[in-house]
């Protein structure tokens, strides 16, 4: 048991990023953040018996990932919390860090606007999934997945835009 | 700007800064998923059933006659075989739920159908209990001393309607507040999860 809990944690740790990432699509305030990445992980463990070694751990930890983000409901008492405004250190030109950071801001800015679904989709195909692979993962017909692609790249690279913001 | 700019932005995130890995899975307490707050509230509603079961229980030893207190337990031996049927069937319905690898599809028709079949036999059991109480209502009543001496007396319309109007005030309030309580613990998970599930309809 503590071996399997042990491999399990180093998966995650190994994987964390990636997580993250799911996590910030997702959700606006790093509060609940950290609310679904917890959730996540406890979601992943749940499921960890049914994580077959002979296939790829972040094939299986996706799948799990995004089933938990798409119908994860976050705390109401911070339904109230999500603000337009640009955090200080990136709106104050002195500090920027580098003009990377002010993209990926708005990047995920314009990403959380997208439904649900078509955050999924956008993941997969971040991470080159083909067409076929995002229809399977989401159990959609392949004309479906490549439809429902297209519509949720346009509407994200016009949210972007109407940040008045351009790459 | 084009994709291919968002593609190579989402390689150069390593994303995982700030987020803090627990070294113990217990640490991991969370249950904002749908079916875990299923779960939570069943384990609540398990207990507050418990309890009221012997609450009521124990009333039926304050019956004014010996009668009354048989048929009391007679009804209350009913109410314990449905609360026992229904309570088994929670029981498994609690130990099936849990997360799953299916497809985002398959997974979200699963969580909408567990929460609609956890919602309908919410609702047969409240609907079970309420009949027993009724029946309950109509003992107290028939065995009321002095009611059957007053049995051979004409009845007025206007005692009948009282009557009447009372077990339909009583239904219709019981019917309200178990569909709010429906409504407020489980259907806005529900609706949440239909909108959803109807965005992946095709669309080609």
């Amino acid at each position: 048991m503590k071996n399997k809990e042990q491999a399990f944690l180093a998966h995650i740790e190994s994987n964390k990023g990636i997580i993250h990432k799911i996590c910030k699509m997702y959700m606006d305030t790093a509060d609940d953040q950290q609310d679904l990445f917890q959730e996540i992980v406890y979601q992943l463990w749940k499921s960890y018996d049914s994580f077959q070694e002979q296939s790829r751990f972040s094939t299986w930890m996706y799948r799990v990932s995004l089933n938990t983000a798409i119908v994860f409901f976050k705390k109401e008492r911070r339904q109230l919390e999500t603000s337009d405004t640009m955090p200080e250190h990136l709106a104050d030109e002195e500090h920027r860090t580098s003009e990377k950071e002010l993209q990926l801001y708005h990047f995920y800015k314009a990403v959380q606007q997208l439904e649900r679904l078509e955050k999924a989709l956008v993941f997969y195909h971040l991470e080159n999934y083909s067409h076929r692979e995002i229809a399977d993962n989401l159990g959609i017909s392949e004309g479906n997945a490549r439809v429902k692609l297209n519509r949720a790249k346009t509407k994200l690279k016009e949210l972007i835009k109407l940040q008045g913001y351009e790459f | 700007m084009n994709f291919d700019d968002i593609q190579s932005l989402w390689n150069a995130d390593d994303g995982g800064r700030g987020m803090v890995v627990p070294d113990n899975v217990e640490k991991i307490k969370a249950a904002h998923h749908p079916v875990d707050k299923i779960r939570k509230n069943m384990r609540h509603e398990a207990w507050g059933q418990l309890i009221a079961l012997i609450v009521i229980g124990l009333y039926g030893r304050s019956m004014p006659t010996e009668i009354m207190s048989v048929i009391y337990y007679c009804l209350y031996g009913v109410m314990l075989a449905i609360c026992g049927y229904y309570a088994y069937r929670f029981y498994r319905f609690y130990r099936r739920l849990g997360s799953s690898v299916l497809s985002a599809k398959e997974h979200l028709y699963e969580v909408y159908y567990d929460i609609q079949l956890h919602m309908e036999m919410y609702r047969l059991l409240t609907y079970a209990l309420m009949m027993l109480a009724f029946g309950f209502v109509i003992m107290y009543m028939l065995m009321k001393p002095g009611f059957m001496h007053a049995a051979g007396t004409p009845v007025g319309v206007w005692m009948v309607f009282k009557i009447a109007a009372i077990f339909v005030v009583f239904m219709v309030l019981s019917v309200i507040a178990t569909e709010v309580w429906l409504k407020i613990y489980y259907g806005k998970y529900q609706k949440e999860i239909k909108k959803i599930k109807d965005e992946l309809k095709e669309d080609i």
